[in-house]
């Protein structure tokens, strides 16, 4: 079992499989080698992480990324990869806007790649078939463009 | 543990998570909006306007980062509505020249029905043929769906398509009779490529074949067929859609006959005339075929002779373990010699099977297969005994015709008839009989026969009326019963 503290204080008993998903725990068990010290995660709160450790629990016995979802050699394979499949991933990226960024940075940090994959997918997912205006209200952008910018993208726009 | 800690603080992220609850997409760390913004793009590139041209819509941030994001530009698409002006070509360059480094998917059709054959046309496929040909170093999969003159007008490409894995080829005619020319001359464009899957139509291409595995030829010269074959070494699959004699000399081809592409797997042949068929079996032989689909291009337009057909399996001896093959296209009952051929076959289908005519014979294909003492001598495959059983392993087997199907042969499909007494029992685990006919006169299955099948209870069965691909049809044995139950309380 290894014990991991949040940022909030809040202490997790956590299986050293599910565990060891996050690539940045892994390399710290190895460091520290055999130890019941707990380890802190200093970015991510508790609200945050009980989503993360539902993932890693849910996925633990997933097979490892292979190295051919790296780079881009095969669009299909990038459409394929680009597909949420599972129904059980979906329902768990159900969630507010707020949340699903705070999922995406933890699994940055907590170097969980298929984590920060999925939901990246899910936040690519928002936007698919939207318009700009949707996109804009979606995550509250401002049209930042000059008159000059605006109408270089109007020309791009009328061509595809 | 205080220098681990120290480890652990993060690098260029947000320092508090939650206390945004506000947070900002444009907050996120380039990378991953990079990644974010990558499968958007590739989510569906069909999407009009094109994902990453939306993304540049969005904001300075977002269009920054797109612009800067490689893997959005990897896919370019050029519809026939993009390619009649020059602007477009300008557009495609900026677009490859985001690709960075990356692979590329180009996929580029220039002409539709409302678009004419114009000297503009084919003056924009040359530049943008050009543009295209820069990063031909990178090319990926390449589709082009172009007039036939344009490609024929194409140079050399000037940086070897290294990469190259997938490339498409549509050769448009305003007349398909053009093409149809002895000897037709060969693209030279692509002549130093070595593509692993090929699709080409309508068109003669010179390539490097010896690494094409998946081949995919339509409308094409069954001497062509015979040049590639002669090269094509790694060829595992291949659908060959009308092949025909296109009057070209095929003389020095012949002498190299059997031609042997040893590799090829899975070949699914249509031919447009008899004497391509005739050649193609004479010539070819493909010892590791283990999948063949061999028929006309147009159901009823030619005939095909099982001699042929028996001629090239004899010469590739193969191990056939399916077979997919339109009855209506042989002579009457002439199946019945292909049978001995067959000792490996798992899956056969037959299409458009039987005997229409309404003869009630007991000479049939059906018949050799449940029982062969049946047929008249003279009828019999010349290799017959009559302890053999033909086609035991079959595991499959599916048959569609408008004829009515001899429901008496079925019990002896599945376990034929030998005369000395010991039982075979053929491995068959899914028959599908589908019977196209007026659902007026449905020849229904006799009440014994229904009786025995449901003896054969590991045995799929689907015995269907006017079955097609969106409707399930008439369930025929479940038609049968309820008919032989009315019959009965009359």
């Amino acid at each position: 079992m290894v014990i991991l503290i949040t940022s909030d204080n809040v202490k997790y008993v956590v299986e050293k499989d599910v565990a060891e998903l996050s690539v940045l725990v892994k390399n710290m068990l190895e460091d520290i080698g055999p130890s019941d010290e707990p380890i802190p995660l200093h970015n991510v709160t508790s609200t945050v992480f009980n989503k993360v450790l539902e993932y890693c629990i849910y996925h633990r016995n997933d097979p490892p990324p292979s190295d051919d979802d790296e780079g881009c050699a095969s669009p299909l394979h990038k459409y394929l990869a680009s597909h949420i499949c599972s129904e059980w991933d979906q329902r768990f990226f159900d969630v507010d806007q707020a949340l699903l960024f705070d999922i995406i940075l933890a699994a940055n940090y907590l170097d969980i790649k298929t984590l920060l994959d999925d939901a990246c997918k899910a936040v690519a997912h928002l936007i698919q078939g939207k318009s700009t205006e949707e996109i804009r209200g979606i995550f509250n952008i401002v049209n930042d463009f000059t008159p000059e910018e605006e109408a270089r993208v109007k020309k791009e726009n009328v061509s595809s | 543990m205080a220098e681990l800690n120290s480890q652990l603080q993060p690098i260029g992220i947000q320092p508090c998570l939650e206390q945004s609850r506000s947070f900002l997409f444009n907050s996120l760390p380039v990378e991953i909006a990079s990644i974010i913004f990558s499968y958007h793009a590739h989510s569906d590139a069909s999407w009009r306007p094109h994902p990453s041209l939306t993304l540049g819509k969005i904001c300075r941030t977002w269009r920054q980062i797109a612009w800067a994001t490689s893997s959005l530009w990897t896919r370019l698409i050029i519809r026939p509505r993009h390619a009649t002006s020059l602007t477009h070509v300008e557009l495609a360059e900026e677009w490859l020249s985001r690709s960075g480094t990356l692979p590329l998917s180009i996929e580029y059709s220039s002409y539709s029905d409302e678009s004419d054959f114009d000297d503009d046309l084919e003056e924009v496929c040359e530049r943008m043929f050009e543009v295209l040909s820069r990063c031909s170093n990178r090319w990926h999969t390449v589709t082009l769906e172009l007039p036939s003159y344009s490609l024929e007008e194409f140079e050399i490409l000037p940086h070897p398509p290294s990469m190259l894995h997938h490339l498409s080829l549509k050769g448009i005619w305003e007349e398909h009779e053009d093409f149809r020319q002895p000897d037709y001359p060969r693209i030279p464009a692509f002549s130093e490529t070595s593509p692993k899957v090929v699709e080409i139509s309508c068109v003669n291409v010179s390539l490097n074949w010896t690494s094409v595995t998946d081949l995919s030829l339509d409308l094409v010269d069954v001497a062509e067929v015979l040049f590639i074959f002669r090269t094509a070494s790694s060829l595992s699959k291949c659908v060959l859609e009308e092949v025909s004699d296109h009057l070209s000399d095929i003389s020095a081809l012949m002498k190299h006959a059997p031609i042997i592409c040893p590799a090829l797997k899975s070949l699914s042949v249509s031919f447009g005339d008899s004497e391509s068929s005739e050649y193609f079996c004479n010539a070819i032989s493909l010892p590791a075929l283990q999948h063949l689909s061999y028929g006309s291009h147009d159901v009823g337009a030619i005939e095909l002779f099982v001699d042929d057909l028996l001629f090239f399996l004899t010469q590739s001896s193969c191990a056939l373990e399916s077979l997919v093959i339109n009855e209506s296209e042989f002579i009457q009952g002439s199946l019945i010699r292909l049978a001995p051929l067959l000792h490996y076959l798992k899956e056969l289908c037959i299409e458009d099977g039987g005997d229409d005519k309404g003869n009630n014979s007991t000479n049939t294909f059906y018949h050799l297969l449940a029982d062969p003492s049946q047929l008249a001598t003279h009828f019999l495959p010349l290799s017959f005994s009559t302890t053999r059983v033909f086609l035991p392993s079959l595991e499959k087997f599916k048959w569609e015709g408008r004829a009515p199907y001899p429901w008496d042969t079925i019990p002896g499909l599945l376990e034929p008839v030998v005369s000395n007494g010991l039982a075979h029992r053929r491995p068959l685990t899914s028959v599908k009989i589908n019977c196209k006919s007026n659902p007026k006169h449905i020849q229904y299955i006799p009440t014994d026969i229904t009786r025995r099948l449901t003896e054969f209870n590991d045995v799929k069965f689907e015995l269907t009326l006017n079955s097609s691909s969106y409707e399930g049809g008439t369930d025929l044995f479940m038609a049968s019963l309820e008919r032989s139950k009315e019959d009965c309380e009359i």
